[in-house]
C-alpha cells in the first residue's frame, strides 16, 4: 500500500510539468493581453506597449516560460498582474469558501442521492422509482444558474430565510456559514443528486441480479438485509468512483454557483483572472486544481479497498 | 444575587440588545455594488471607470470640478498666475495629511504631477509645455511652462480617467508605467488593505484625519463629508443577484444596474433610482484608418450619415427612452459649448438610398470589413449588433467575429490587414467627463501611427487642438471648438451612436448622492 502512494505521488510529477507546460502555452497563444487591460479603453498603442515592456510581457516565450517554471518548482506561483499580491495568498484567501461549498455539497449530494438511488432501485418500476429518476433527469437538464435562481427567488426574495449572496466565513459562526452557504450547496448539489443517483440505481439493479443475491434471498435473508448488508457494499465501488469523477464536475458548477451567489472563491478567481487574463493566477488556479484532481483520485483509489477486499496495491 | 426572573430578564434585554448593536454597526456602513470588478488601484496608471471611483475614496485632488465642469481648487487653497501665464503657483490649504500620518508636502504635489503628466493625455499635453514643476517650500508648487497654457487648472482638475491624484512622493516617483502597490492618499476614505478581497471585496474606512473644505458639495469639488464610519464595495459580477441584493437591503446602492432590470427596480418602493452622471456614456464606433476599406473618408462618411442613434441606444438601455439623448456631436451634448453640429449631416431617421448611393460613390469594391464583436459586454455587444445589420443592409460585406471583450482590446492594437488578423471596426463607449475637450478627447484626435486605435491621422485636427490648448479668448476657444468638430464631422474617426444616461439605484433611506461622473461617497447619509 505505503509503495503504491509512493508511485502514484511520484508520478503526480510528471502530470503536473505537462499540465504547466500545457497551461503556459495555451495562455501563450490564446488571444488577449493584460497590459491592454491595465491601460484601460483610453490608452494609446504606445502606453499599451509600454506598460507591456514594464510588465515583462515582451519577453520571448522561452524565457518567460524558464523564468516561471523555475519559481513554480520552488513553491511560487508569482504574483498578480494587476493586484502584485502573491498568487499563493490569493488562492490562500479564496480556498475556505470553495471548499466549504464543495465538501458542503458533497455532503448533501451523497445523502440524499445515495438513498435515493437505492430507494429507486428497491422500488424499480414504481411511482417512487419514476418521480426519483424524473428528478434526476431534473437536475442534469436544467442549467446551474436557473437552479441558483430560482432558489434564491423563492428562499431569498420571496420567504427572506437566506441571505440572496456573499459567504460568511466559519470563523463568523456555524450558523451563518451555513445559512450563506445553503442555497449556493443546494443549487451545486442539484446535478450531483443526479449523477449520483442514477449511478446508484443502475449498480443496485445490476448487483441485484448477482447469483450471490439470489443465494442470500434463497437462504430467506430478509430484503432489507439483502439491500443494505450485501447488494449495496458491492454497488459502492462505482459509485465512489463517480463521486470522484463528479469532483470535477463541482470545481466546474463552483464556477457558476459562486458568480450567482457572489461568493469569493477560486471559481470567481478563476473567471475574473481569464477575463482580465492574468496569466500568473490562471496558471496557478488550473495547476492547484489539477493537483487537487490528482490527489481526489488517489483518494479514491484507497477508498476501493474500503469497500471491497478483493481489491489491494 | 439574580434570581430566576431576573436572570431571564437580563438574558432576554441582552438578546434583544445584541442586534441593535449589529444594526448600528450595518448602520454605519454603506455598502456599494461598483459596476465592474475593481482589478487595478492605481486610478492613475489606468483609464478605467472603476479605478478612477477607489481613486475618489483613497486620493485628494489639488483641484476639482463643479457642475458646470469648472476647476474650483480642492487640496489647493488657491493659485495665482504670473509670467504673462508662464507661471503657476498654487498654496495648499492646511491640515492635510496622508493617511499614514505624514503631511502633505508640495514635493508630493510635484512627484505626482510629474507621474500623472506622463500617462494621462490631457496631462501630456500640459507635460510638453512645462520648464519645471518645482516645489518652492512645504506649501508652495511653483510650475514653469514654455509657454502659457490656459487649460492648466482644468487639465489638474479633469474628474475622470487618469485624474491628477496626489501620492506620497515615496509612492509617485515609482514607473509611471507599472500600478503602485501602496494605497495611502490623503482622501476621505482610507484603504483597509488587509480586509481586501480581490474580486470580491474592497473596505474603506472613514479617515478621520480628514479636514474637508468648507463649502458645499458640488461634483468632484468643495467639503467632502463623510457620514459612515465604513464603506464597503461588494463586486457582485450577476446583474440578476445584485438586484436581489438591493432589494433585499444586503447592500445600499448598485453604481448601474442593468438596464433590463430597471423596471423590477422602481417599481419597489424601497429603491430609489436616479441619474448619476448627466453626460452619462458617449457610444462610438471606430474605424481603422489604415486600412481598405476605411482609409477612405468618403465610406467614413456614407456610414456616418446612414446612422440611426435611437436603434443603438434603444437597445441598449432595453428601450428606455428616458435614459438616452440623440448626440449628432463629436463631444457629449449639454457640456457648455457643444454644438450639435453633426445634425444636418446625421438626420434621423437617415437616407439609406442615399447612403447607399454615396458608398457607390465612394469606390467601395467589396472589400471584407471584419468587425471585432465584444458579446460579453452588456453595453457594447447591441452595438455590434445593430452596425453589422446595418451594414448589411447598405450591401457592405462584413464579417463579425465575435470575442470577449479582453480579446477585442488585444486584437484592436494590430496594424495588419484583415487577412492576417487585422480588423476594420470595432465599437465602445466612454465617459461624457471623460472627452469634454480636444486635448483628452482621443476619439477625435488625429495624431496618426501614434494616437489612439484605429489611428485617425489629421494634421489638421492636431493643430486645431494645439491651437485651442493655446487659446486665451473664451469666442476664440469657442469658434475653435467648433472647427474641430467640424473637421471630425469631415475626416470621421469615430462615429458618434447617441448618448446614454444609465441610472443608478439605491436604497430609498439613502440621501444625499450627489450628481457626478464617477459615483462619490461623501454627502451620502441615511435617513
Amino acid at each position: 500500500m505505503l509503495s503504491f502512494m509512493i508511485r502514484r505521488i511520484v508520478a503526480t510529477i510528471p502530470v503536473m510539468g505537462f499540465v504547466a507546460l500545457f497551461v503556459f502555452s495555451l495562455l501563450y497563444i490564446a488571444p488577449g493581453d493584460p497590459a491592454a487591460v491595465v491601460a484601460g479603453d483610453q490608452a494609446s498603442p504606445a502606453e499599451v506597449e509600454r506598460i507591456r515592456q514594464s510588465l515583462g510581457l515582451d519577453r520571448p516565450y522561452l524565457v518567460r516560460f524558464g523564468e516561471w517554471a523555475g519559481r513554480v518548482a520552488q513553491g511560487d506561483l508569482g504574483a498578480s498582474i494587476f493586484t502584485a499580491r502573491p498568487v499563493t495568498q490569493l488562492i490562500a484567501q479564496r480556498i475556505e469558501p470553495t471548499l466549504s461549498l464543495m465538501v458542503l455539497t458533497l455532503i448533501v449530494a451523497v445523502f440524499v442521492a445515495v438513498p435515493m438511488g437505492v430507494l429507486a432501485a428497491w422500488k424499480a418500476g414504481s411511482l417512487v422509482d419514476k418521480a426519483a429518476m424524473g428528478f434526476a433527469v431534473l437536475g442534469f437538464s436544467v442549467p446551474v444558474f436557473v437552479i441558483g435562481y430560482l432558489l434564491a427567488y423563492v428562499f431569498a426574495l420571496k420567504l427572506e430565510w437566506l441571505p440572496v449572496q456573499g459567504y460568511a466565513p466559519l470563523a463568523e459562526g456555524f450558523w451563518p456559514w451555513l445559512r450563506s452557504l445553503l442555497l449556493p450547496a443546494l443549487t451545486l448539489g442539484f446535478v450531483y443528486i443526479a449523477l449520483i443517483a442514477r449511478i446508484t440505481r443502475a449498480t443496485m439493479l445490476e448487483v441485484l441480479q448477482q447469483d450471490y443475491v439470489r443465494t442470500a434471498r434463497s437462504k430467506g435473508l430478509a430484503h432489507r438485509q439483502v439491500f443494505f448488508l450485501h447488494a449495496l457494499k458491492n454497488a459502492a465501488v462505482p459509485v465512489i468512483t463517480i463521486i470522484g469523477v463528479g469532483i470535477a464536475l463541482l470545481i466546474g458548477g463552483a464556477v457558476v454557483t459562486e458568480s450567482v451567489f457572489a461568493i469569493p472563491g477560486l471559481g470567481r478567481l478563476t473567471v475574473d483572472a481569464i477575463l482580465q487574463r492574468d496569466y500568473p493566477v490562471i496558471q496557478g488556479v488550473v495547476l492547484m486544481f489539477s493537483f487537487v484532481y490528482v490527489l481526489v483520485n488517489l483518494l479514491i483509489d484507497l477508498a476501493y479497498t474500503l469497500v471491497d477486499p478483493r481489491i489491494s496495491y | 444575587m439574580l434570581n430566576r426572573r431576573q436572570f431571564i430578564g437580563a438574558a432576554g434585554a441582552a438578546a434583544i440588545a445584541r442586534p441593535a448593536i449589529a444594526q448600528g454597526t450595518a448602520a454605519r456602513t454603506l455598502k456599494f455594488i461598483p459596476e465592474t470588478n475593481l482589478a487595478i488601484l492605481d486610478p492613475v496608471v489606468t483609464t478605467a471607470a472603476v479605478s478612477t471611483t477607489h481613486g475618489y475614496c483613497v486620493f485628494d485632488n489639488l483641484f476639482a470640478v463643479d457642475d458646470q465642469l469648472r476647476p474650483q481648487p480642492q487640496m489647493a487653497a488657491g493659485a495665482t498666475t504670473a509670467d504673462d501665464g508662464k507661471t503657476y503657483e498654487i498654496k495648499l490649504r492646511d491640515g492635510l495629511k496622508f493617511h499614514d500620518g505624514e503631511p502633505v508636502r508640495a514635493r508630493d504635489c510635484v512627484a505626482s504631477l510629474k507621474r500623472w503628466s506622463t500617462r494621462d493625455s490631457f496631462g501630456q499635453a500640459l507635460g510638453t509645455v512645462v520648464d519645471e514643476w518645482q516645489a518652492v517650500d512645504d506649501k508652495t508648487i511653483r510650475v514653469r511652462l514654455k509657454r502659457p497654457f490656459p487649460q492648466f487648472l482644468r487639465a489638474l482638475g479633469k474628474p475622470h480617467s487618469s485624474a491628477a491624484f496626489i501620492m506620497p512622493e515615496r509612492i509617485a516617483n515609482s514607473d509611471p508605467m507599472t500600478p503602485v502597490k501602496e494605497m495611502v492618499g490623503s482622501g476621505p476614505f482610507r484603504f483597509v488593505a488587509n480586509e481586501f478581497v480581490p474580486g470580491s471585496r474592497i473596505v474603506y474606512e472613514k479617515f478621520e484625519g480628514y479636514v474637508p473644505r468648507q463649502e458645499p458639495a458640488n461634483w468632484t469639488a468643495g467639503g467632502k463629508r463623510v457620514n459612515f464610519d465604513r464603506l464597503e464595495w461588494h463586486v457582485i459580477t450577476d446583474a440578476a443577484t445584485a438586484a436581489s441584493a438591493l432589494q433585499r437591503g444586503e447592500v445600499d446602492w448598485w453604481e448601474r444596474p442593468l438596464p433590463d432590470l430597471m423596471s423590477t427596480l422602481t417599481s419597489d418602493k424601497n429603491v430609489t433610482t436616479s441619474t448619476l452622471d448627466p453626460y452619462g456614456l458617449i457610444l462610438g464606433m471606430r474605424f481603422n484608418h489604415l486600412e481598405a476599406p476605411f482609409n477612405n473618408p468618403a465610406l467614413r462618411r456614407a456610414i456616418l450619415a446612414a446612422v440611426t442613434q435611437d436603434d443603438y441606444m434603444q437597445t441598449v438601455m432595453a428601450g428606455d427612452t428616458d435614459s438616452y439623448r440623440v448626440c449628432r456631436a463629436m463631444f457629449p451634448c449639454g457640456l457648455p459649448g457643444v454644438n450639435e453640429l453633426g445634425a444636418g449631416i446625421m438626420k434621423q431617421p437617415p437616407d439609406l438610398k442615399a447612403a447607399r448611393a454615396a458608398i457607390e460613390a465612394s469606390g467601395y469594391k467589396g472589400e471584407k470589413i471584419v468587425m471585432l464583436h465584444a458579446a460579453d459586454h452588456p453595453l457594447i455587444a447591441p452595438l455590434g449588433d445593430i452596425t453589422a445589420d446595418l451594414l448589411k443592409r447598405l450591401g457592405l460585406n462584413v464579417d463579425v467575429q465575435t470575442m470577449d471583450w479582453g480579446t477585442v482590446v488585444q486584437r484592436r492594437t494590430s496594424k495588419e490587414p484583415v487577412e492576417r488578423g487585422g480588423w476594420s471596426i470595432f465599437h465602445t463607449n466612454w465617459p461624457g467627463s471623460s472627452v469634454t475637450n480636444p486635448a483628452e478627447n482621443l476619439y477625435i484626435r488625429g495624431a496618426g501611427a501614434s494616437g489612439w486605435f484605429g489611428w485617425h491621422d489629421s494634421p489638421e485636427m492636431e493643430s486645431l487642438t494645439a491651437q485651442w490648448l493655446a487659446s486665451t479668448d473664451e469666442g476664440r476657444a469657442q469658434k475653435l471648438l467648433d472647427d474641430i468638430q467640424r473637421s471630425a464631422l469631415n475626416t470621421v474617426p469615430v462615429v458618434p451612436l447617441g448618448q446614454i444616461i444609465p441610472k443608478t439605484a439605491y436604497r430609498s433611506n439613502l440621501q444625499g448622492i450627489l450628481t457626478a461622473s464617477s459615483p462619490l461617497f461623501w454627502n451620502v447619509r441615511r435617513a
